[in-house]
């Protein structure tokens, strides 16, 4: 039982993510071609799918199985897909390398983790969250039971939250590993939020500090991420807090993980831009000759990537709706203006605030107490 | 000042703290301002957080989010919008590696990391975390609790404190209460009178016995330092034994059986349902 539990999670949190973010890191220049990114998409990517499905299930009225058994498939299929497509990205993976730097970011990330796993945390928003997790996986209903008081349910307050499926993500993911939502939560997600954090700080780094004669001061930088964060609790409301009191809760991930991918994404696009280098498809032979041309992916790649991030964003907390747009529409126009380069403005529109449009209809129509 | 609670100014005020990291944020825009030339660099790090800021005091946008659309509360997380950890970060790294001598490096990143220790806080010793001795990382004493009450694949009715109330359906979503964190976070859920009575400073036992025998509650949980007004056996409740903090009653009239053997109960009983 334990064993498989353990399998299950390591299916979820490490293999499929790093096959479905194969599947992307294909289009992207070789240097991005590193586990951090590759885990990273793929991970958010699982996310925006569920997100889907939980949406059409929804509106379906399913059954929580019924969610469960649709994710588990296009998951896996997608994950197997990708990996077909991505092998090659699996095989020329750039891992990091390593030195006292190195080992230094990871001592950070074994505290955090340490800690995380020694404390709890006396926050009411469980109720919400964990509570909400717990009674869908119990009653196999959306919605039918209070999950506050476990009686029928009466307020119509659910409806604020109802485009945010990360409750029903970790119910899942409960579902399938066996372990109960709120030992998943606070030990098994709440310490790999935190890795998975910092593992985009590190990305970052690499973006900031490009030159190989820099590259030591990438792991200055992301360990001094680290400690600020750690010492950050000047203010009970900051992102810091957040992160690493209550990692697994939906606004945390969206100040944990969408922001600074966000900025890792826009730090990209903007080089790619500048330099106006974008990476090459490969040459089309045999049977790739005939098939669809998806030259675009190339170079739109991180842009796919914003795509990706906004659906999630939501998932995480419906105030991403505002939250994100805004944040694309201030990154994008600032490097836009800054490089001259107003198209960047235009595909981040495109790429990034169409996918909220359902999301704002949906809101207006359904979500309003 | 706008309609509701605080400026955006005093969020920012109380979302800074004493206003340490604040400085060296902007100390950090000043510095990366001035020196970064990179420019997307610049525009992702130093124009959008300065425009994040402006946005954020600017009255009419948070006239727009703090009044028209009701969220006062959560305005401060705008703020998560701005990359301080990574900027500030960013340049101190910057400011250090600018210099050649590596004892003159020391010597300015050891104060540094020394300012961000007396000037922040260390979150570990945060209130908000608790020691966690269970793998749920819930408090020992609701476990314990729950652990006793609990009734195999069926609901089982109790009442707790304010103070855990968040507590016992992250545990098991067979217990169900008649009020839930929503009440004391959100004052939404509805008015309880059993609430009202459970909050008292002294109970009055024989409402609160009489409240839940009522609503068919099985159990009702006190922390130890309520006073009593009289003896809960009188009206319906046994003690079950102290957990921690605090004691647990058990009704003497409820079901506690299966489902399927609720009609022979109630005949056996003579009871209606």
């Amino acid at each position: 039982m334990v064993v498989i539990s353990i399998f299950v999670i390591i299916l979820y949190l490490l293999v499929f993510p790093m096959c479905i973010g194969a599947g992307y890191t294909c289009y992207m220049d070789k240097k991005y071609n590193t586990i951090g990114n590759i885990l990273t998409i793929g991970f958010l990517f699982e996310i925006a799918v569920f997100q889907l499905l939980y949406l059409v299930g929804y509106f379906s009225k399913s059954s929580f199985s019924s969610i469960c058994t649709l994710a588990t498939i296009v998951i896996a299929g997608y994950s197997v897909i990708s990996l077909v497509r991505g092998i090659k990205a699996l095989k020329s993976i750039a891992f990091p390398k390593i030195g006292v730097g190195f080992f230094v970011f990871v001592v950070f990330n074994i505290f955090m983790v340490v800690m995380r796993n020694l404390y709890g945390v006396n926050d009411g928003d469980d109720a919400y969250v964990l509570g909400n997790a717990l009674t869908v996986l119990t009653n196999d209903k959306l919605f039918a039971t209070d999950y506050y008081t476990g009686l029928a349910i009466s307020s119509k307050s659910y409806l604020r939250h109802l485009l945010a499926s990360n409750p029903l993500f970790i119910a899942y993911l409960a579902k399938m590993t066996m372990i109960h939502p709120t030992i998943l939560a606070h030990r098994v997600l709440g310490s790999f939020y935190i890795v998975l954090h910092n593992v985009i700080i590190l990305n970052i780094a690499s973006l900031l500090f490009e030159k190989d004669e820099e590259k030591e001061h990438r792991y200055l930088f992301a360990s001094l991420v680290a400690f600020i964060t750690m010492w950050d609790f000047h203010s009970y409301l900051t992102d810091s807090t957040f992160i690493l009191t209550r990692a697994w809760q939906g606004k945390s991930m969206f100040c944990s993980l969408i922001i600074p991918f966000a900025i890792e994404t826009f730090l990209i696009i903007g080089k790619q831009y500048a330099s106006n280098e974008f990476p090459t498809p490969p040459e089309k032979t045999g049977i790739r000759k005939y098939l669809r041309n998806n030259d675009m992916m190339y170079k739109d790649a991180f842009f796919f990537v914003l795509a990706i991030l906004s659906v999630t964003s939501v998932a995480m907390t419906p105030g991403a709706i505002v939250m994100f747009s805004l944040f694309v529409v201030l990154m994008a126009f600032w490097i836009s203006v800054s490089i001259k380069k107003p198209e960047i403005l235009g595909k981040a529109f495109l790429y990034a605030l169409i996918p909220m449009i359902p999301y704002v209809i949906i809101y207006l129509k359904f979500c309003r107490v | 000042m706008l309609v509701t609670g605080l400026s955006p100014i005093e969020i920012l005020k109380l979302y800074s703290g004493n206003a340490t990291f604040m400085l060296m944020f902007i100390v950090a825009l000043v510095y990366l301002w001035c020196f970064e030339k990179d420019k997307v660099k610049k525009a992702v790090l130093v124009f959008v957080s300065v425009t994040e800021l402006v946005l954020f005091v600017f009255p009419p946008f948070a006239y727009i989010f703090m009044d028209k659309a009701g969220e006062a509360d959560t305005y401060y997380r705008f703020l998560w919008l701005v990359p301080s950890t990574i900027v500030s970060a960013y340049a101190i790294v910057r400011i250090v590696t600018r210099i050649k001598k590596v004892y003159l490096k020391f010597l300015l990143f050891v104060p540094i990391v020394i300012c961000i220790m007396i000037g922040g806080v260390y979150m570990y010793e945060a209130p908000v975390f608790i020691k966690a001795n269970n793998a749920y990382q819930i408090p020992d004493d609701v476990k314990a609790i729950c652990d006793e009450i609990i009734i195999e694949n069926r609901e089982v009715g109790a009442v707790f404190p304010d103070e855990i109330l968040q507590y016992p359906r992250l545990y098991s979503a067979y217990i169900v209460m008649p009020y839930g964190f929503e009440t004391l976070q959100f004052q939404t859920g509805g008015a309880d009178e059993i609430h009202d009575e459970m909050v008292k400073e002294t109970i009055d036992v024989k409402t609160l016995a009489s409240l839940c025998e009522e609503r068919k509650f099985h159990y009702i949980v006190l922390n130890q330092n309520r006073i009593l007004d009289d003896d809960f056996s009188k009206y319906n409740y046994e003690f079950v034994g102290h957990y921690g903090n605090y004691d647990l009653y058990k009704s003497t009239t409820a079901f506690f059986g299966q489902w399927e053997d609720y009609e022979d109960w109630l005949k056996e009983n003579g009871k209606e349902d």
